[in-house]
């Protein structure tokens, strides 16, 4: 009975003071949009092209300013068009921004009006060719112009994209070529920039050098039978081995400083890291190092962080794949691995983005390879992508905040661009064949 | 009763001053210490790096960037490799020496097909044909594993092996192979991880590790383009290519 009684009291006293009834899960949302509306005219002006041009070249503004991660184009109407050629009640366009655009004998010129602090700027005029794969790229250019001046940020509308493209998807050998292509940031204007008539995979541009003229880029060929890294110029895409190692030479990554190289090696008879001193413009300083080698582990992708101190990368020592960091300083020792992605599962393909903060990776969800982004400063994973086809290989742009990867169902494989204020990515490539291993820098 | 307190003070202080004293020196000793280490642990490093081959010290310096002058060698037109005996300089721990971990073996000196190669691209290499076919068997590992388990997988190993060891002047490349469900960068290196456990095995059973090379395919080549377990199973695989040297 006292047993009874003593229950009695603490049950009435748990119902009173003690546990918390279940709550419901509430998920907070961001409901502020990151995006400002801006409305682009159309190009009006004399016939000097035809107006089926003017339509395509006023595809290549809305895809700019729709996926630049700052604004989204406002519908067009005709009373909004007039409101814009009378200049008059500007507010009414019900917009912060705006930007008229008119054409005067092939010459593009453009005014662009910043209605919350209440100033018109005009820009300079464009000469257009008519060739719409160079005008693409002019448009682009005046895109990151009026960028700069609505957010005081450098804009990647006139960047290029590097990727590898494998024609035939299919087994055998006769099948078996893929060269490196280069595009605008939109897929567009795809140029083929190897002609090795080999495999070629794994493009890395590498950043520009102060006052050199040269575009260069890093990749991985087959075409003596192991995979080998070379180094090539954008123009004549004609490779030079970069490095002198035995074995298999995989997955590069170059250090901002573009003074050191990071790869995967089976040298010694495991897949280590390596690290190898390079001056992209005369040759490799010294031999390669082991960087970091563990007893039955596989280790991949090296990515540098900006300051080219630390170096991370894909490793299985601990069991499932995961992504670790290490410091890039050489010691005859293994250095300290720090894992980075705690929560995530079968994590790979990290990128370290230009300005440190962040690192974009891909890591198996609910079946699927989504890419996730992890902060450093919050020590956060965050899922960013989502839905069907798995999606690997993510590469930044220079804004740390855009991204490139390939997405793959079954036999073919395209590229998205994706930024991190809307996160539904756009695909960029089409027509068959594999496109994949992305990277992105500026021109 | 005053003076007694200002000689208690006065011995405080002074005890509490030679504590001071103490952990001070404490401090600085250990500070000197661990400096002293540090360096030992340099030299042991740099002498480490210099025993390995005919690099110089200066030459190190150089590689990671310490050094006054730098010796830069250009990028090759070709692919001819330098012939190095020692082409990169290892990490040094106990664990990677092999008698704590697996045993594994560094990659032939020579790149086939490279400039001064005494052997072809892979182009010069073939697939096992006829009898040759029975003793070149392609050996297939289980989901994201890099080890042989079934019995008839290692009885092939071994048959290539006796049929190396008999023919000194045949070269084979192991090709490492992933399924399509890994992702894709990652399987690169799982490839070489696996064409490598293929050689390592051999090499444990007697063969001389200049007659095999190792590629890793990733999941670029695949042989089964259909996407279900057993199309998998098929792609997941390390095949023999191989060369008769006359």
């Amino acid at each position: 009975m006292k047993r009874l009684t003593t229950l009695l009291f603490l049950f009435i006293g748990i119902l009173l003071f003690g546990v918390d009834a279940p709550q419901e899960i509430r998920v907070q949302l961001d409901t502020v949009s990151p995006l400002s509306p801006i409305y682009l005219s159309q190009i009006n002006g004399d016939a000097s092209f035809p107006a089926q041009y003017l339509k395509e070249l006023e595809k290549v503004l809305t895809f700019d300013f729709n996926h630049n991660g700052k604004t989204k184009v406002a519908g067009k109407t005709k009373e909004k068009e007039l409101l814009l050629l009378s200049t008059n009640n500007l507010k009414a366009l019900e917009v912060p921004f705006a930007v008229s655009f008119s054409l005067k004998e092939k010459n593009l010129s453009c005014k662009v009006y910043n209605l919350i602090e209440g100033y018109a700027k005009p820009f300079s005029e464009v000469a257009l060719t008519g060739a719409l794969g160079q005008d693409r790229q002019k448009l682009h250019k005046l895109s990151d112009a009026i960028h700069k001046v609505l957010f005081q940020e450098e804009g990647i509308a006139y960047s290029r994209i590097l990727y590898s493209y494998q024609n035939k998807a299919s087994a055998g050998e006769d099948s078996w070529s893929s060269e490196i292509i280069e595009c605008d940031w939109d897929g567009e204007n795809p140029k083929t920039i190897t002609r090795e008539k080999s495999y070629c995979v794994t493009p890395v541009l590498i950043p520009k050098g102060e006052g050199l003229a040269k575009d260069l880029f890093l990749y991985v060929s087959y075409k003596t039978g192991q995979p080998k890294i070379f180094i090539a110029s954008i123009d004549e895409g004609k490779g030079k081995k970069v490095v002198d190692i035995r074995g298999n030479q995989i997955l590069p990554a170059i250090s901002k400083k573009r003074d050191k190289l990071a790869f995967v090696c089976d040298a010694g008879g495991r897949t280590d890291l390596f690290i190898q001193s390079i001056r992209p413009e005369i040759g490799r300083t010294g031999i390669p190092k082991q960087l970091f080698s563990y007893p039955r582990s596989t280790q991949a992708s090296p990515t540098f962080s900006p300051d080219g101190s630390k170096v991370a990368f894909v490793s299985d020592k601990d069991g499932a794949a995961r992504i670790y960091w290490i410091s890039s300083e050489v010691s005859n020792k293994r250095p300290t691995a720090h894992l980075i992605t705690k929560k995530s599962k079968e994590s790979s393909c990290p990128s370290w983005s230009p300005d440190g903060t962040k690192l974009a990776y891909s890591a198996k969800t609910e079946g699927i390879r989504q890419i996730w982004v992890y902060d450093f400063a919050a020590e956060e994973e965050r899922q960013l992508t989502s839905g069907t086809g798995n999606k690997e290989n993510p590469c930044w742009a220079g804004n740390s905040l855009h991204l490139v990867f390939n997405s793959s169902d079954n036999d073919s494989s395209d590229l998205y661009v994706v930024n991190l204020n809307q996160p539904d990515a756009v695909k960029i490539t089409k027509g068959q064949g594999k496109k994949h291993y992305p990277t992105w820098g500026p021109r | 009763m005053g003076t007694t307190l200002t000689n208690t003070y006065l011995k405080k202080q002074k005890e509490e001053c030679m504590r001071k004293s103490l952990v001070w020196t404490v401090i600085l000793s250990c500070s000197s210490l661990l400096v002293l280490d540090s360096c030992k642990k340099n030299d042991d490093a740099w002498s480490d790096s210099n025993n390995l081959g005919s690099y110089k010290r200066a030459k190190e310096r150089v590689l990671w960037g310490t050094g006054a002058s730098e010796e830069t060698v250009a990028f090759h037109e070709s692919t001819e490799s330098s012939g190095f005996d020692n082409d990169f300089i290892p990490l040094q721990d106990e664990d990677l020496k092999g008698q704590f971990s697996e045993v594994v073996f560094a990659q032939p000196k020579d790149s086939p097909g490279e400039e001064g190669s005494f052997l072809p691209g892979i182009e010069g290499f073939h697939l096992p044909i006829g009898a040759l076919a029975q003793v070149f068997q392609t050996v297939y590992f289980n989901t994201d594993e890099y080890t042989l388990k079934k019995q008839e997988h290692l009885q092939a190993i071994a048959r290539a092996a006796e049929y190396l060891k008999a023919h000194p002047k045949t070269y084979v490349f192991v090709t490492g192979n992933c399924d399509q469900r890994g992702p894709e960068a990652y399987n690169l290196a799982l490839g070489a991880r696996r064409a490598n456990y293929v050689r390592n095995l051999l090499i444990e059973k007697g063969v001389n590790g200049d007659q095999i090379h190792t590629i890793s395919y990733g999941k670029e080549k695949l042989a089964d383009l259909s996407n279900s377990p057993e199309g998998w199973a098929k792609n997941r695989r390390a095949e023999f290519k191989f060369y008769e040297k006359r």
